[in-house]
């Protein structure tokens, strides 16, 4: 088992253009673009839209493999889908197996949906592969800070998530060491039924939560030692500040979208 | 049951850009009943190479041959390999679960599928051979003193029966007598027929017990040979960021001073030995 290839998430470093653009703009950006994706009533709009993220794709200079390897997950919910909407939508048939029609409505629904959350899917690893962790926590404090007076703890959320995400590699490192170290006892994970499998992750389970308690523990102290009280009065090593290029894909994003309402009132997609 | 490395590469998260070549080209034998010392600076690789001699890590190039069985070969019984090379890692203490300290030690020999008999002497037996009491046994591993602990963690690998024990950096995190303690245990494996495997980054350890050395630097083998003859080369080990043992530093600066004292002097005893021998020629001093 490879938790290695786990330890670093999502993360793709690089220095493009899209690497460096505000995690604000891209936040935005792609709550924007998910809205925008079900706009479209003909290929022309997904065109503009497919256009796009392919555009955001190349700038980012991410391998497409990384990208590619985010959509594997919804291989097959794309499979199961493309097979209700094609068999499941009344309409005209367009070829049958048994009793089973085809409709061309049903293939058209199929495709529709499946262009959409292959986008969807793309733009929001777009985000995550491009954007550091503890960036993307910042950027979600400062849009969240106009909330508080409305009692959402946007600090402390941000804080949380930060916290999380800094011990997912800490925690799958000592996972990975807790098995080897049981499995140079003859821990055996990867054999037997169900219930053995579960029953031998035991001695995995029992060390993490240990190691987690006392790295909680640790951090609180350090923490209390060097003064934290939370979240007012706080400043920010790096500041987020926006940038041109962050009012340029702003900007460009709008004409996208307004591309896609023109094209969807005018009738034309 | 000799291991033998030949060309061996392991290269981790290949075709990322985190890709890491943590070793390079090792080639090693690794014969029946010696104490072997592995040190090196922090990232050379030495945890890295242990891992493959149990084959919990499959060299990415080259070949491991544990009592002539290549472990990287399909179908190899990988649990008969563990059970012949016990290994024992970094703050293994971390990696204790049991109710019991018994429980927790009888996790190996219970993985061999071993009858409960059979399981009940070797847990005995382990716990005698780290010097844990008898009456301990029924105890949570939790409430135990880091040193107590690790003795326990050892037992847990002792009680499979190995024959071949590598130890990494046994002694991390221990205080001054608990090392010492540790060390002394240590020392008698070899009496019980067992090759061990040391890998430390401490001078001292390995000077005192081992051997043969092997120093590793940046995934290759930089220098390798007996205590003496490794020490002799302090310009080499210092540029690496390692250093000489204290004893053999003192023997090398009182010669410098003049002091007729033989090359070769790693351990403290030998250093006793040596200056008194010195001044008992009247400690000639220029």
């Amino acid at each position: 088992m490879n938790l290695q290839a786990l330890t670093i998430g999502q993360y793709y470093p690089g220095d493009s253009v899209v690497h460096r653009l505000d995690p604000r703009t891209k936040i935005i950006a792609i709550l924007i673009f998910s809205i925008a994706i079900f706009l479209p009533k003909g290929w022309p709009g997904y065109a503009v839209l497919a256009a796009a993220c392919v555009a955001s794709v190349l700038l980012s200079q991410v391998p497409l493999r990384f990208i590619l390897r985010g959509l594997r997950p919804i291989l097959l919910l794309i499979v199961i889908t493309t097979l209700f909407n094609a068999f499941l939508t009344p309409g005209e048939p367009v070829f049958s197996i048994g009793s089973w029609a085809v409709t061309r409505e049903g293939l058209r629904l199929s495709a529709v949906a499946a262009v959409r959350l292959v986008l969807l899917v793309m733009v929001a690893s777009l985000l995550t592969l491009t954007t550091s962790p503890i960036l993307l926590t910042d950027g979600l404090e400062q849009l969240l800070r106009p909330l508080t007076p409305l009692g959402v703890p946007a600090h402390e959320l941000a804080l949380m998530m930060t916290i999380a995400l800094r011990f997912i590699p800490t925690l799958t490192e000592e996972a990975d060491r807790i098995m080897r170290a049981q499995a140079a006892r003859g821990a055996d994970f990867h054999s037997g039924n169900l219930l053995n499998r579960a029953r031998g992750l035991i001695p995995v389970m029992v060390p993490l939560f240990v190691a987690s308690f006392r790295r909680a523990d640790e951090l609180a102290t350090a923490m209390e030692a060097r003064g934290y009280r939370g979240g007012k009065g706080r400043t920010k090593l790096r500041e987020l500040r926006m940038q041109t290029a962050d009012y340029i894909t702003l900007a460009l994003l709008a004409l996208v979208v307004a591309a896609v309402i023109g094209l969807r009132v005018t009738g034309l997609g | 049951m000799p291991i033998t490395l030949s060309h061996v590469s392991y290269v981790y998260q290949p075709g990322t850009p985190f890709e890491w070549r943590a070793l390079d080209d090792v080639s090693l034998e690794i014969p029946d009943g010696q104490f072997w010392g592995i040190i090196g600076p922090t990232g050379s690789g030495k945890s890295t190479l242990v891992q493959h001699m149990n084959g919990l890590l499959k060299p990415t190039s080259g070949e491991v041959l544990v009592d002539g069985v290549n472990i990287a070969q399909r179908g190899v019984d990988l649990k008969q390999i563990r059970q012949k090379v016990g290994l024992v890692f970094q703050y293994p203490e971390h990696q204790l679960f049991g109710e019991t300290i018994y429980e927790d030690i009888a996790f190996g020999p219970r993985n061999l599928r071993l009858d409960p008999r059979e399981v009940d002497r070797r847990v005995m037996r382990a716990m005698e051979l780290v010097g844990l009491d008898p009456s301990l046994k029924d105890r949570s591993p939790f409430g135990l003193s880091g040193g107590q602990a690790r003795r326990v963690a050892l037992a847990g690998v002792l009680a499979m029966e190995p024959r071949v024990l590598i130890l990494d950096e046994p002694t991390a995190g221990l205080d001054p007598r608990g090392r010492e303690e540790l060390l002394s245990l240590i020392r008698t494996f070899p009496g019980l027929g067992m090759t061990v495997i040391l890998v430390s980054h401490s001078m001292d350890d390995v000077a005192s017990l081992a051997d043969h050395v092997v120093v590793m630097h940046r995934g290759k083998v930089y220098m390798q040979g007996s205590p003496s003859e490794l020490f002799r080369r302090k310009a080499e080990l210092e540029s690496i960021g390692l250093g000489v043992p204290a004893a053999a530093e003192l023997a090398d600066r009182l010669r410098r001073c003049g002091w007729p004292l033989d090359e070769g002097i790693v351990t403290l005893d030998q250093a006793v030995d040596a200056i008194l021998a010195a001044l008992g020629k009247g400690g000639t001093r220029k």
